[in-house]
Order: structure tokens, then sequence, then C-alpha cells
């Protein structure tokens, strides 16, 4: 890949946020007109917002990056992301902008009274967030790798490194439209160059892929394999190999690899004649791929995993609780909701087209373990020239811009809950250390943990959100008799038995098989686990429903019109 | 008027009569089957597509519905249960202040001056 | 098979879940249950605990009845009795009859505030009360009452007993009297915050209005509505707690209403993050401190005031800041009027502003005031984004109006 656009478009990215950061307060409203001032975020700009902060690097890279991998089942994922948003409107949006919280401890506070629940919720709130933070990191270190050719812990230990210093600056996260503005700049980097890219396909005799069958190359490819893999091959491939192949050292050698399965070893390189099919990577035992493989096993279970994570885990994410606070009432942060589920929808039309598309161009990627950067390497591929460069530097910018808004937000929800509930005394000086320590952990976890596939690695975080937030928010909502013990018992058990599952599946603890299959999409125990355990504990601690349960629920559901009227008529009252 | 943090407001406490939390239970019934009956369209769609697929074998078919077809439908589904919620919510104000301003003739008026000020974004 | 072992494993975590409950619902109590000595402190704490809630009340016949029981079994007497300068108030235990002669015997005591025994034997040759100690009960260097111990011969722990509970019951009733004062004077200041609004400003706001009912009719009903509006808000009497949204705009109301009466001479900038409009505060927590800074601005020489109100987002907490280049202030006579040593009207909206928020919010939370004489002053109120029990809507019943 040509780096001389791509370099100082990331740059641009980076100077932009960091500036941002420093200045954030100038760009925000200076006027002497109070109706100016204090008009409230309006849906649409909010709705933005959200989605500038929600659609991560996971939704820019990842899911093109598992298209190309796994094939359509992959497509999931974005209308899991999307769903999500429909259950969080269903049943917590409202309801949760109305109990005033701003945090999701601050809701477990004040729904259930209890400082217990809520120390509680805030140790999963911080897990869960360092669970995001990761893949953002990792996906920041391979995105520079691509581009530049730098190692892979540095464009992580970068992307950490601006976030600290923006959200420490005292800016960037919460500004509504600079979060709004990553929206519409994403969705620009995508949408321009996919443009383009159909152009080129329809000039291109309109080829189709076949996703059944192995994509055939459109022209000579080279490959260089960074991490050993089997390979299946059903007919006889002539490749010019220069490394080792099933033990056996060459260097430049024309080779006809026969029938059957083989191993390269990492760091050989492949160059494949044009029209020949790229072999089937087989499903290998290596650690680097715990989820493909258990995907392979038994798909269906695995999409079902899937479905529920993402459906469920959305409402419990802590950047997106965080910004339904700017909302001004329960009606807007609905309608908020209804803008996001449209501007998230309409994002998610370009990336499957863009995995579609790397089946069809470069296919080779999923030997090499890169199958995450083929966003970034499509349009040099398939326009070439300066308009491919150009708009390769468009998606690398964009790309970047996604890392760092999603982190920022992440980094500023799990700092303000760190600082709030688990540092000793608070103050500026205690936010700026919580910041540092709320970005290090999931640095040190992005650096020792590689070879989880960052799609896969954000669907763990939901996992975790889906099986402890979700029972905590909808029986909060709906369900007079939950109890603080019963609260607690669901939490531990849902959110502790997806957490303890992500951390086998991580650590490699557990091989293959359907122990492993369950354990890398623990969703569809932990959840139901997580209600039931939640319902169970309350009905047995009767005694300990909140002093105060019927109120708060009163405060959650009483619509906005009354209260206004109310006050109103109250007011007409005393001017009589 | 001082209370110490973490002590309820008088207003709070006001609100805790039975037959204010009968009214409340009834609004929460009413949002819970809008938002119940949203969220089995969606459910049962999301639990038979993933076997439709596996029956069917044609990725094309998975590639048009899960990549285009079904984010008009969320949204749709999202529109739907928005004028549901919302419905819901207006009915039971005109209930509440139906129930609260028949005696007084007064509030009766104001309260029906204000009606179809805040509900004139809905446009029925 | 897996359907199986997951359909086992359900009724172990059910179990789990139920035990988990019970156990975070009912904590183990403590397994070691202590020396005699620690059980009779603590029998000592626990009854002295529930005879100060009705000391905390003042000292009347009823609450003196309520604490006489506790505090003879505190003291382990057969009998004893309260006092105040002019009458028993209670007695509690045998030989009630004493009762009538206990004053002529506590005179020098309630004149000196020293503690004195007397034997008290009276003509019943069965009553067992035959010698009695009293103790001075003294708030703010007054002898308010005695209490009176009564046993049937001469005791030297008795004694010693009875002055550590006279002393005991003195503290309480302290407190009482500083509960008391402290709450008169919080409903006077909030009185006279709220009055403070009305006198001169009301005054001077209808004046301006005047003055445009005939130049600018339509002016001066605008100007009307502004000063009914503010009022309202001002005077309203449900719910402690509003949004930034509704202060501001009350606060804009203010202004129009001074710029009425000095015109160009105020110029006020606004810099208002939309994130923290939603923010929940105490009622009328900033509209003194715009006052403040209006009065500092036009008080000086400066022929332009300048106000700058800010708001922006700072994590969990919203950070308020109303800065003016007035006349300033000397730091020394800020931190009395904050410490509420100065004459009221010199800043009672300040110190006021400040009590309420640490109230609500906690000491972390008063007023940052930076400021010197001629160098005009900046205000910075730090509010938390959710405190528990904080709620701004003024949320009646539904079926109450």
């Amino acid at each position: 890949m040509h780096q001389s656009y791509a370099i100082p478009a990331v740059a641009a990215v980076v100077l932009a946020t960091v500036l941002i950061g420093g200045f954030g307060l100038r760009i925000s409203r200076t006027t002497s007109d109070f109706y100016v001032a204090s008009r409230t975020v309006g849906p649409s700009l909010n709705a933005a917002a959200i989605s500038g902060e929600y659609l991560s690097a996971a939704s820019f890279l990842g899911i093109a990056g598992l298209l190309l991998l796994h094939g359509p089942d992959m497509l999931w994922y974005p209308v899991g992301y999307t769903a999500g948003y429909l259950v969080l409107l269903i049943f917590v949006a409202a309801p949760l902008r109305r109990s005033g919280a701003y945090t999701l401890p601050d809701f477990a506070e004040g729904r259930l009274e209890s400082r217990q629940v809520r120390r509680l919720v805030s140790v999963f709130v911080v897990g869960a967030g360092w669970l995001y933070l990761v893949p953002q990191l990792q996906g920041a270190g391979l995105t520079l790798e691509i581009l530049t050719g730098a190692p892979r812990w540095l464009g992580g230990t970068l992307v950490a490194a601006v976030v600290v210093l923006a959200v420490a600056a005292g800016g960037m996260r919460s500004i509504t439209f600079v979060q709004a503005f990553q929206y519409w700049l994403k969705l620009t980097a995508l949408l321009v160059p996919a443009l383009f890219l159909v152009l080129a396909w329809q000039g291109d005799g309109r080829p189709h892929a076949e996703f059944d069958e192995p994509a055939g190359l459109r022209q000579q490819q080279s490959v260089r394999v960074t991490e050993p893999v089997d390979i299946r091959l059903n007919a006889p491939l002539a490749v010019t190999l220069t490394g080792a192949v099933d033990g056996r050292a060459y260097d430049d050698a024309r080779v006809t690899l026969a029938e059957g399965t083989h191993r390269i070893d990492g760091g050989t390189r492949l160059t494949f004649p044009e029209g020949s099919q790229v072999p089937a990577a087989e499903p290998s035992s290596s650690a680097s791929r715990p989820l493909a493989t258990s995907r392979a096993d038994h798909p269906l279970y695995a999409t079902y995993g899937l479905i529920v994570a993402t459906f469920l885990g959305t409402m419990g994410l802590p950047h997106v609780v965080v910004r339904f606070y700017t909302s001004p009432n329960g009606r807007t942060a609905r309608r908020t909701t209804v803008v996001v589920l449209a501007l998230i929808g309409a994002f998610y039309l370009l990336p499957p087209l863009y995995g579609a598309l790397g089946r069809l161009y470069a296919p080779e990627l999923t030997l090499t373990g890169h199958a995450d950067a083929a966003v970034l390497l499509l349009p040099e591929r398939v326009i070439g020239g300066l308009g491919g460069d150009l708009l390769g530097a468009l998606v690398a910018g964009g790309a970047f811009a996604a890392f760092l808004s999603t982190a920022s937000g992440l980094t500023m929800a799990v700092a303000g809950v760190l600082s709030q509930d688990v540092l000793p005394s608070r103050g500026v000086r205690h936010f700026r250390l919580a910041t540092v320590l709320a970005t290090l952990v999931p640095l040190a976890g992005a650096l020792l943990v590689t070879g989880v596939p960052v799609a896969d690695a954000v669907g763990m975080a939901f996992a975790v959100s889906a099986s402890s937030f979700c029972p905590l928010l909808v029986l909060g909502i709906w369900w007079r008799r939950l109890t603080p013990p019963g609260a607690v018992a669901g939490l531990l058990l849902g959110g502790g038995s997806a957490t303890v599952a992500v951390g086998l599946t991580v650590g490699g603890a557990v091989g293959s098989g359907w122990p492993h299959t369950l354990l890398a999409w623990p969703a569809v125990w932990s959840v139901p686990i997580g209600f039931l355990a939640m319902v169970l504990g309350s009905l047995a601690t009767p005694g300990s429903v909140p002093p105060h349960t019927s109120a708060t629920m009163t405060r959650l559901h009483l619509p906005e019109s009354l209260t206004v009227r109310q006050t109103a008529t109250a007011a007409e009252g005393e001017r009589k | 008027m001082h209370r110490p943090p973490g002590h309820r407001t008088q207003s709070e406490i006001d609100e805790q009569t039975t037959l204010g939390a009968a009214y409340v239970r009834s609004l929460m019934r009413s949002q819970l089957r809008a938002g119940l009956t949203a969220f089995g369209v969606l459910a049962l769609t999301a639990a038979t597509l993933p076997l439709f697929f596996g029956a069917l074998g044609r990725p094309v078919v998975v590639w048009t519905v899960l990549g285009f077809g079904c984010y008009p439908v969320l949204v749709l589904i999202a529109w739907w249960y928005v004028r549901r919620a919302e419905r819901n919510e207006r009915d039971f104000a005109r209930l509440v202040q139906g129930a609260e301003s028949s005696p007084a003739s007064d509030g009766a008026a104001s309260a029906s001056d204000a009606a179809p000020a805040s509900d004139g974004t809905e446009g029925r | 098979m897996t359907v199986a072992i997951l359909l086992a494993l359900c009724p172990l975590l059910l179990a789990g879940g139920f035990l988990l409950g019970r156990r975070t619902a009912h904590p183990l109590g403590r397994s070691d249950v202590g020396t005699p000595v620690e059980r009779a402190t603590f029998e000592t704490l626990h009854t002295a605990s529930l005879a100060a809630p009705p000391l905390r009340a003042g000292l009347t016949e009823d609450t003196a009845r309520k604490a006489a029981g506790r505090l003879r079994s505190l003291l382990g007497t057969d009998a004893l009795c309260l006092t105040n300068r002019s009458a028993v108030l209670a007695w509690d235990g045998a030989g009630e009859q004493h009762g009538q002669q206990v004053l002529k015997a506590l005179g020098v005591l309630l004149d000196t505030g020293r503690s004195a025994a007397f034997d008290c034997a009276c003509g019943d040759l069965d009553c067992p009360q035959r010698w009695a100690v009293a103790a001075p009960i003294v708030v703010d260097q007054r002898v308010l009452g005695a209490l009176v111990a009564y046993a049937p011969r001469e005791s030297a722990v008795l004694a010693r007993a009875t002055d550590e509970v006279a002393r005991w019951v003195s503290v309480q009733l302290e407190l009482a009297e500083l509960d008391r004062s402290r709450t008169r004077v919080i409903e006077a200041e909030i009185k006279a915050l709220r009055a403070q609004i009305s006198p001169h400003f009301v005054f001077n706001s209808l004046a301006a209005i005047a003055s445009f009912v005939r130049t600018d009719p339509e002016r001066a009903r605008e100007l009307l509505l502004e000063f009914a509006d503010f009022t309202r808000y001002s005077f309203r009497r449900h719910g402690d707690f509003t949004t930034l949204a509704d202060e501001l705009h009350s606060i804009d109301q203010y202004l129009a209403l001074v710029r009425a009466r000095f015109g160009d001479r105020l110029a006020v900038t606004l810099q208002i993050a939309p994130e923290v409009l939603p923010v929940t505060l105490p009622f009328l927590c900033l509209q003194p401190l715009v006052e403040n800074a209006v009065k500092h601005g036009l008080e000086g020489a400066v022929t332009r005031s300048r106000i700058t109100i800010g708001a922006r987002d700072a994590g969990a907490d919203a950070e308020v800041v109303i800065e003016d280049n007035g006349v300033g202030m000397d730091p020394e006579r800020l931190r009395r009027i904050l410490r509420g040593e100065c004459d009221p009207s010199a800043g009672i909206g300040l110190s006021n502003v400040d009590d309420r928020l640490r109230q609500v919010f906690g000491d972390g939370y008063g007023l940052v005031i930076e400021t010197g004489v001629g160098a005009g002053m900046k205000i910075t109120v730090r509010i938390p984004k959710y405190r528990a029990g904080v709620h701004s809507s003024p949320t009646g019943p539904p079926d109450r109006p």
C-alpha cells in the first residue's frame, strides 16, 4: 500500500482530535442570546452523535473482514448492532432518560437504592468497557501496520496516547457536534470509495462472487502468510514458494502442491498465478482463530449466540447510555433512538459491499490473517493509481476516526465510573489518573492477546453486557418486585458466567468441540441465567424491595406532557 | 425545604398514594404490551431466519435479506413502536386530566386548551 | 446431549441464585458475642440512644416523660425525676409523693448550677427512697432544670453517675437548641433570599416598566410578562430542584428586566454546552450569583459591565462559571461572608447558595470564588450530573391536581 497519502490522512485525523480535545470548549456555542444558548440538543443531532460514537473499528473494518473470511452468515453482526438499538428503544430509552441517571451505576443506585449494587454495576461497566476497548486498540495497530508496516503495538499505543491526551485535556468526548461530525466523516469515508468501487466493478463486467466456492484470483497475486496455516486443496495447485511448506524449505521455487492438506509455516510467501483458486484455510487448532473454529463446528449455535448478544447487549454499553443524558426528556430520547436506528442502518449498508468486493478482488487475505484490512486495501486494489491512493487515504482517515471516537467515548465513560466509584477521592487530578488507568489496562490486553478478530472481540463485550446489564435494566424498569439481593445474584451469575466464559475463550483454555463453542458464544445461556437468577433472587427476598419503588416507577414511566402540564396548572393556580 | 442528600422530595412521597400507583401501573401495562408486541415480531423473525437460511442454502438470499432488506424493517418496527408508545402516553394524560379537572370548571378549560397544543405535532 | 447437560445445570444455577439472594439479604451476624463488659457497654449505649431522640426535641413535659424511663434504666435507680426551673416535668419509678418537696431542695442548685445531695425521708416508713442526688441540666450556661435520682441509702457511685447522665442530657438539649436555631436560620435565610428579590428588585423593575408604558407600550407589556414569569418561578412552592435549562430561563428574564433599567451598560455573554442543560440543581441557586455579578458590575466605575455565564461538561459533573468585570471584593471579607459573619445585606445570596449546594451535594461541591478588590469576580459551581434523591421534575401525583 502506498503510504504517501494514507499517513497524512491519519495524521490529520489524529491532529484534529488532539486540537479539538485541547480547545474543545472554544467551539461550543458562544452567544448573548439565551434562547440560542438554552436550546437543547435535538433528536437528529444527538442521534448522529450517538451513531458517531457507536460505529467503532468493529463496524468500520471488522464486518468486511469477517464477511471475507466466513461468508454471508457474518451479516448478522451489523444486523445485531442495529437491532440492539430497537430493543433499547422498546424497553429502555425513555424510562432510562426519565430516571435522570447519567451512568448505569447511577441508574442502579436510583432504582434499587443500594450502594452495594451500584458498586457491583460499576465493576461490570469497567469490565465491559475494557473488553470493548481492547479490539479498538488492536484494530488501530493492524491498520497502522497495513498502512506503514509499523510494528503492531505502535498503532494501539498511538491511539491510546491520543485518547488519554484528548480526554484528560478536558474536551472531545461529550461535545455533541464533534461526535455527530464523526458519524458523517465515517459515512463519507466508506461511501465515497464504495461508489467508485461499484463503478469499477461495473466497468469490470460485473463479475459475481460464488460464496460457497473458493474464490478465484483475477490476477497474479503474492501472499505472505504471517502465522502458520493449514490449507486444503481439492485439486493440485501450482505456486511459487519462498519459505516452508509441510516442513520443507523452498526459495523462490515453483512447486505444484498435490491434492490434500498442507501446512504452511509463518513467514512463507506464496505467489499464485492468475485464475488459480485461493485455497481455503483449514480450521486449525492454533489459538489464533478460536472463534472461527467454533463457528465452523456449530454455525447455527454461533449465529444464535451472536444474535442474543448483540440484540440485548447494546443497551448496556457504557458510552451509549451516557449519551442519552443529553436528550432533554424521555420522549425525545425515544425519537432520538429511531433516528439512530436509521443512521446506523444506512451506514451498515456499506461494509457488506466491501466484504463482497473483497471476496472478489482480495481473496488471498483469508490466508494472511489480515482479513480486517480488506476495507483499507480494496480502493488501491480495484481502482489503483492516484485515485485509488486518495480513496485509500480517505478510508484510512475514516478508520482512525472510528478508533478515536469510540475509544475516547469508552475511555471517558470508564474513567468517569473509575473516578466516581472506584478511586478514593474526587477531583480533576483523579479524573486524569482514572483516564490513564482506563486506557492502560485495555492497551496491555491488546498487546498481550492477539489473533482474536476485531468483530469477534467486540461480540464478547456485547455478551457480557447482555447477560449483566440487560436483565438489570429490563427488570429494573418493568418489574416492581426487583430487590437489591436479586440484582446482585443476577449480575454475579449472569454477567459473571459470561465474563468467565470470555476469559476462558481468550485464554485458550478449552480447545474445541461443544464446550468451546458454548464458552465462545455464552449469551445464549448466560442471559437466561442472569434473568432467572435476578427474578428468583428477588422473589426469595420480598422484604428487600426498595422503599421508594413506587415513586421511582412513577418517575420512570410518567410522560413529560403530564408533568409539564401539572406545573403549568399549578402555576395557573398560583396566579389567581 | 432543606433535606440531606439521599432523602426524597416531598412530591415523591405524595406520589405513593395507592390510586396514583394504580394509574401508573395501568400505563406501564399498556407500554409493556406495545413493547412486547414489537419485541415479539423482532424475536420471532430473528429466531426463524437462521433456520430458514440454513434450509434454503442460497447465499444470495442471505446477502439480500441481511445486507439490505432488514434495515428498513427495523426502522419500521421502531417507528410503529414510538407512535404506539406516544399514543399510550397521550391517552393516559387525557385519562388523568379528565379525572382531575372535571370538578373544577376553570381548570378543565385550561387543561383542554393545553391538550391540543402539545398534541399538535402528532396530527391525527 | 448438550441440551441435557444444560437442563441438568439449570436447577443447580437456580438453587445458587436463590442461596446467593438469601445470603446477601441476611448477612451472617457476628459469631463472637462479646464479653459481659462489652455486653453491658452495648446495653448502656443502646439505652442512651433510645433516650436521645425525645430529648432532641427539647425539654418539655412530654419529652421528659418519654426520656425519664430510659434515663432511670441507664442509672439503675428505683426512682428518678426531671424538673425544669419551676415544676417537676416527669417522675419515673416508686415514691411519687417526693415530687412535691423536691423543688424546695433544688433552690440552691438552680441558682448556682452545682450538684447537690439531700436526705428525703418521708412520712411513709415503707418508702425506700431515703436519699437523693440532684445534678443540674445546663444549656448555654443557663440552668434549665435538674435531674434527681433517688436511692435507699447514700451512694457515691450514683452521685457520680447522676452527674454524668445530667451532663449527657445537657448535651442532647444543647444539640436540640442548635438544631432548632439552624432550622430557623435557614428558613429565615430562604425567606430573606426570596424577599430580597422583591423589595428592591420589584420596585426597580416596575419603575422601569412604567417608564416604557407611554413611550413603548409593546415593550412594557413584554417586560411585564417577563416579570410575571420570573416572580412565578421564584415563588413557586413545590419542588426543591430544577434543571439548568429552567434556571437559565429565569436568569434570562431577570436580565431582561435589569437591562430595561440599565440598557447598554450591561453586556452578557453565554457559553453553554447543550449537553449539561438537563442537569438537576437546587432551585434558585444560580440566579443569586448572577444578581451578585450584576450588582458588582454596575456598582463599579466601569462604563460597560460585562458578565459571562458559562456551563460546560466535565465528565460526571457539570461546571458553571459566572464571571464579571466589576468592583470585586476583598478576599478576607468574602471569607467572612461565606462563614456567615458579615452583615446580611452584603452577600446573603452567596453564603446561602454555598450552604445549600454543600447540603445537597456534599462539602466537595461548595462555591469556588476567585476575586480581589477591583479585579472582578469569578464564581465556579460544580454540579454532579446525578445524585440519588435529586430529581428536578416537580411531578405531582397523577390522581391529584
